[in-house]
Parts: C-alpha cells; sequence; structure tokens
C-alpha cells in the first residue's frame, strides 16, 4: 500500500513539474509575443499563479515521501534514539493537522467559488472552481498521505521497528540531504560520453 | 504575549516538528488566546493566496532552471576558463573556484546549485594536483554561497515578498557586495597561503593566447544572465517572467550540450517539486501565522518592546546579526528566512536602516548560515562531493571564509552604499 501511495506521489509530483514547465514555456512565449510582436495575451500572469497553487500541493505528499518537510532536529537528537523516533511520530502528527486544516479549510473555499459562480477579476475571468478545484485534489492527496503514513509509523512504532519509522518519517541528516544535489551534479557526464541518470 | 508566543515557537521548533506545521499551530494558538475569534478558518484563503502569489512563481522557476544547468555542462568549459585566468595566483585553482563560482552564481539563484556544479568539476583537480583538501573544499562551500548574493537569487525574492520590498531594487543592490566578497574570498585564500605556502597546491600559467582563447566558453553563462537580469533592467519582463525565460533558455542550452533527455528532465522536475512544495507549505504557514500576528497587534508589540530597550540603531544592529549567526548554525535557511524577517524587518526599518540594504545584510548572514555547522547545508555538499575525508576538514576549510563574511557585513553597516548606490542610479534614471 506504501509503495503504491509513494508512486501516485511521484506521478503527481511529476504532473506537477511539467505543469510548471508548461508555464514557464507559455510566459516565455507571452514575453517574446509582447516584445517582438506587439501582441498581448496578458493570460500567463493568472496562469501561473494558478499553475503554481496547484503543483505545489501536488507535490506535497512527494516531499512527504521524500522526507523533505523542513524539521529543526539539532535538540532531539540529544535524545535516545527511541525517543527520537517518538518525536518523528509527534512531526508527523502535527503536519497531519496542518493537512487536514488546510483540506477542510481549502474545500470551504472551492466550495464557496462553486456555489457563487464566482470568476477571476482579470481579463480572462477563469471560473475559479476550476483551478481551486485541482488545487483543493492536491491538498486532499496530502491528507491522506498524511494519515496512511501514520497508520505505518505508529504500526512499526509500537512493534518496535524504529529502523522503519526512521526510514519513513525521520529527518534527513544533512549527508541524507545534501545527496539529492550531488546526484544531480554527478548524472552531468563528460562533454561526449551521452548521459545517463 | 511576546514571551510566551516566543517560547511557545522555540518549544513547537525544538521538538522538531515540521517548520510549517510549528508556524501553523502557534498562529492557531495566538490566534486562540487572543483574539477569540475563529481565526483558523482564514487558513483557506491564505492557502490559496500564497499558492497564486505571482512573484513565488519565480521561486520554483529558479530552482528548476539550477536543477537544469547543474545538467547541462556549462560548468566544465567555464571552469577551465577560469583556471588559464586566475591559477597563478598563490592558492592557484582555489581563486578559479572563487571566480566560477562567481560567475555560476550570475545565472544561478540558489547557493546550494552553486556549490554541488562547481565542486563537481573542481574538485578532481583537486586531487590530481595536490591541494591542502581543507582550505580547497572550504573554498568551495564558500564560493558557493555567492549563488544567492549575485542576482538572480531565490532568497532576494523571497526576502522581497516578506517585505514587500522590489526585487529588481534588490538585485541591483547585491552586485557590488557580490563582486567585493569574491574578492574578499580570494584575499583570504592569498593570505592564507603566503602564511601556510604548503596549503596552496600546483599553481599554474597559462600564456595570453590560452586565456583569451578560453573566452568563448564564458558565452553561455554570459548569454543566461543577460537574459534573465538583463530582460529585467531592459524592461522586457518582470522578475518572475525572467525566470521563466531562464527556464527556457537553460533547457536549450542542454539541449545544445546535448545534454537534454526524458531522465534529466524527469530527475530535475523532482528535484524542483520536492523543494518547491516544501517552501510553499512554509510559505503558506509563515502567511497565516503573519495574518495572526497582524490580527492580535503582536509585531508591534515587539517593535515597541525592543525601541522601549533604547539600544542605538547600531546596537540593534549588532544584535542582529549575532541573533543570526548564532540561528544559522541550527536551522535550515529558507526556514529561517521565513520565520524571523518579517519580525525583524519592521524593527529595522523602524529604526530609519533601508530595507534594500538590509535584505542585503540578511543574505550575508544566510551565506554564513550555508558554512556553519552543525547545519550548514554547502558544507555537506562540498563533503559529499568529494565522497572521501572527514567532514571536519570541510568545516575547517570554511572558518576562514566565515571570517570574511563577517567582515563584509561590517563593511556593508559601515559603507550602506556599497548595496545602496546601484538601486538609486537606476531610480534615478528610470524617474522612478
Amino acid at each position: 500500500m506504501l509503495k503504491g501511495l509513494e508512486r501516485v506521489a511521484s506521478w503527481a509530483a511529476w504532473a506537477g513539474g511539467l505543469v510548471l514547465l508548461g508555464v514557464a514555456f507559455f510566459v516565455a512565449l507571452e514575453v517574446i509575443l509582447r516584445k517582438v510582436f506587439l501582441i498581448g495575451l496578458s493570460a500567463a500572469a493568472d496562469l501561473s499563479g494558478y499553475a503554481l497553487a496547484i503543483s505545489y500541493t501536488w507535490g506535497l505528499s512527494f516531499a512527504l515521501a521524500r522526507r523533505a518537510h523542513v524539521r529543526v532536529d539539532a535538540l532531539i537528537r540529544l535524545f535516545p534514539r527511541k525517543v527520537c523516533r517518538l518525536f518523528d511520530v509527534l512531526a508527523l502528527l502535527a503536519l497531519t493537522w496542518l493537512a487536514a486544516v488546510m483540506a477542510w479549510y481549502g474545500y470551504g473555499v472551492f466550495a464557496e467559488s462553486l456555489a457563487r459562480g464566482a470568476r477571476a477579476m482579470t481579463p480572462l475571468a477563469t471560473p475559479m472552481w476550476i483551478p481551486q478545484g485541482l488545487w483543493v485534489i492536491g491538498l486532499a492527496g496530502f491528507l491522506v498521505s498524511c494519515a496512511v503514513f501514520v497508520v505505518f509509523a505508529v504500526r512499526a512504532l509500537l512493534a518496535g521497528r524504529t529502523a522503519e519509522v526512521n526510514r519513513l518519517i525521520g529527518t534527513l541528516t544533512p549527508e541524507e540531504e545534501a545527496e539529492a544535489e550531488i546526484r544531480a551534479a554527478r548524472s552531468s557526464p563528460g562533454p561526449d560520453k551521452g548521459s545517463q541518470a | 504575549m511576546i514571551i510566551n508566543s516566543a517560547l511557545l515557537l522555540v518549544l513547537l521548533l525544538a521538538a522538531s516538528l515540521p517548520v510549517a506545521a510549528a508556524l501553523a499551530l502557534l498562529g492557531y494558538a495566538l490566534g486562540h488566546l487572543y483574539t477569540g475569534m475563529p481565526i483558523l478558518r482564514a487558513i483557506g484563503e491564505i492557502t490559496w493566496g500564497a499558492g497564486s502569489e505571482t512573484i513565488l512563481v519565480s521561486v520554483p522557476m529558479f530552482i528548476l532552471m539550477g536543477e537544469i544547468l547543474l545538467r547541462s555542462g556549462i560548468a566544465e568549459r567555464m571552469y577551465d576558463a577560469m583556471v588559464k585566468w586566475f591559477s597563478w595566483l598563490p592558492g592557484g585553482l582555489m581563486h578559479s573556484n572563487i571566480a566560477a563560482c562567481t560567475l555560476f552564481a550570475a545565472t544561478s539563484g540558489s547557493s546550494a546549485a552553486t556549490a554541488a556544479t562547481i565542486s563537481t568539476v573542481s574538485i578532481p583537480e583537486m586531487r590530481k594536483h595536490g591541494y591542502h583538501a581543507a582550505l580547497f573544499t572550504g573554498s568551495l562551500a564558500a564560493g558557493g554561497t555567492l549563488g544567492i548574493l549575485i542576482p538572480p537569487s531565490i532568497n532576494l525574492i523571497v526576502y522581497g515578498v516578506l517585505t514587500d520590498t522590489s526585487v529588481p531594487q534588490l538585485y541591483l543592490a547585491g552586485f557590488i557586495p557580490g563582486f567585493i566578497l569574491s574578492a574578499l574570498f580570494m584575499l583570504t585564500i592569498l593570505v592564507v597561503c603566503l602564511v601556510r605556502p604548503r596549503w596552496g597546491g600546483r599553481r599554474y600559467s597559462a600564456s595570453w593566447r590560452e586565456r583569451w582563447r578560453s573566452l568563448p566558453a564564458l558565452l553561455p553563462p554570459l548569454a543566461l544572465f543577460l537574459i534573465v537580469i538583463g530582460s529585467i533592467y531592459a524592461g522586457w519582463a518582470t522578475p518572475t517572467e525572467s525566470a521563466s525565460l531562464g527556464v527556457v533558455a537553460a533547457i536549450a542550452l542542454a539541449a545544445w550540450n546535448r545534454r537534454l533527455n526524458w531522465s534529466v528532465l524527469k530527475t530535475a522536475l523532482e528535484g524542483t517539486m520536492r523543494s518547491t512544495s516544501m517552501i510553499l507549505l512554509i510559505f503558506t504557514a509563515a502567511f497565516f501565522l503573519n495574518f495572526v500576528i497582524s490580527a492580535t497587534g503582536l509585531s508591534k508589540e515587539i517593535v515597541n518592546l525592543i525601541l522601549d530597550l533604547r539600544l542605538t540603531p547600531l546596537e540593534t544592529m549588532i544584535a542582529i546579526v549575532i541573533f543570526y549567526l548564532v540561528l544559522g548554525c541550527f536551522m535550515e535557511t529558507m526556514a529561517m528566512m521565513v520565520t524571523t524577517v518579517p519580525l525583524i524587518e519592521p524593527i529595522v526599518r523602524s529604526m530609519g536602516y533601508d530595507s534594500v540594504w538590509f535584505g542585503i545584510i540578511i543574505i550575508l548572514l544566510v551565506e554564513t548560515a550555508m558554512i556553519t555547522p552543525p547545519v550548514g547545508i554547502n558544507l555537506y555538499i562540498v563533503h559529499g562531493v568529494r565522497g572521501e575525508g572527514a567532514l571536519h576538514e570541510v568545516i575547517a576549510g570554511a572558518a576562514p571564509f566565515v571570517i570574511t563574511l563577517i567582515a563584509m557585513v561590517v563593511l556593508l553597516i559601515a559603507w550602506p552604499e556599497l548595496a545602496l548606490w546601484l538601486p538609486r542610479l537606476w531610480k534615478e534614471s528610470t524617474g522612478g
């Protein structure tokens, strides 16, 4: 189940990333059209704002699975390992609370836009429920991911599998934190060797 | 109220709650205790608003641009050119490290990406030429921090959003301090190597002919710089739009160097989403907390409390610098900025300091935080690229540069014009 969740979270993150990439090209196109051909689309500002709101909520679960939500762990590291794992679960519960609050009140925003047929006060006059609907899906997904992680982490904790708790929701050591950046730099091979990831 | 809030925040953060959750919980608690309104309800609108804030769109764009540049292959030839120009100095290749970081910083908005990119090309050279590992790796960790001082800069954008300061002005303010700091880093290397000649490693002297012929390698970073920064001041694009232009240009460059394929793009997007979601969640929570804080009148109380201490502006500034030097050891830098800047900047402004200038001070302190243990991301990046030896070598090697950074802060406090001259020149010339 956890594997499945992580896969869905990755797909959602790629989708969010592709949306951002699309926005980059669209904005670039708009700038060029405006400057070179004097054609104003003036849609990019609206759309890129929505795109960010949607893509970031779609990436929240992925960031959770990658243990990317930053915590200050300098103090708890002084405690014995078992106590650290308790703090890990506490941290996850706090994040789940935030996810629940955001999803609940986010749904409220969406439902109100839908009920009132609210439109953006810009030339595009986007019906707000469309971007907000996609955005609420991301928030709901984040809440579900948090809940699933709570179940698995608490179960592992009660069974005394502390290593598993750490792997699920522990803080990244700074070394692990740096790893992603380094892997990226390494994946850049010499000029004529072709590339691999 | 102030003491309760501060204690609660420290408690929540020290209990290692995710920074976003800690900020939101504090907001909830303060709202509950001091306003009696169902203030949590606002978090829906705030979450939507934080996500759809247009200037914040440039944050994921610069992250994505960095992720692509890292893999685009522009660093190797650029580094090679810098070796030909700078490594005759005592300290040899270490000067090329700083110069390459400075150049890369002008295309990259992130310090971590700058340190990672330049380290990957230069650390193999360190082994080959027998350099003192500590100082060499230290120069990379420190040089990398220039990424956020020399525009473009993710952290300057974040500061601009948090304090409602103009990003184009902040960018202009970063240039001169950026180049001075770069020169001071080189001077640091020079001095250390004159005192300890054995740390200097082998120098390399290129002919002028070789030097000139290496210059075309600087064209790609120069082009990127002109597209991303030039487009803002030419009035072609807003800072938000220029970030998107940068992404497209970086992709074009990667494709030109035949480095672009699906797996490169996929990992770049993953890295972007991971950081973007993390940063924006913290932003959402911070916006909520700021909303509560202004509703309760807490920020005014804090400013008044500080003013009541009757410290001179300079004493206050010294206290702030020390505060950030200590905090920076323990906190991830983006989280540190988002939690503290909205509270501290109004104090600084009320004492008559300039917001743009203070932005540069904050960036210098964030740079210091990136190379001070135990939480200093650049130390770990360089250590990780090196893949051998001990972390404490990198920490020791970065220590002289920490002193240089503090010296730069002192310089900027003594001569605010270093930061403010360019923005003012631009303001006068555009009549705004």
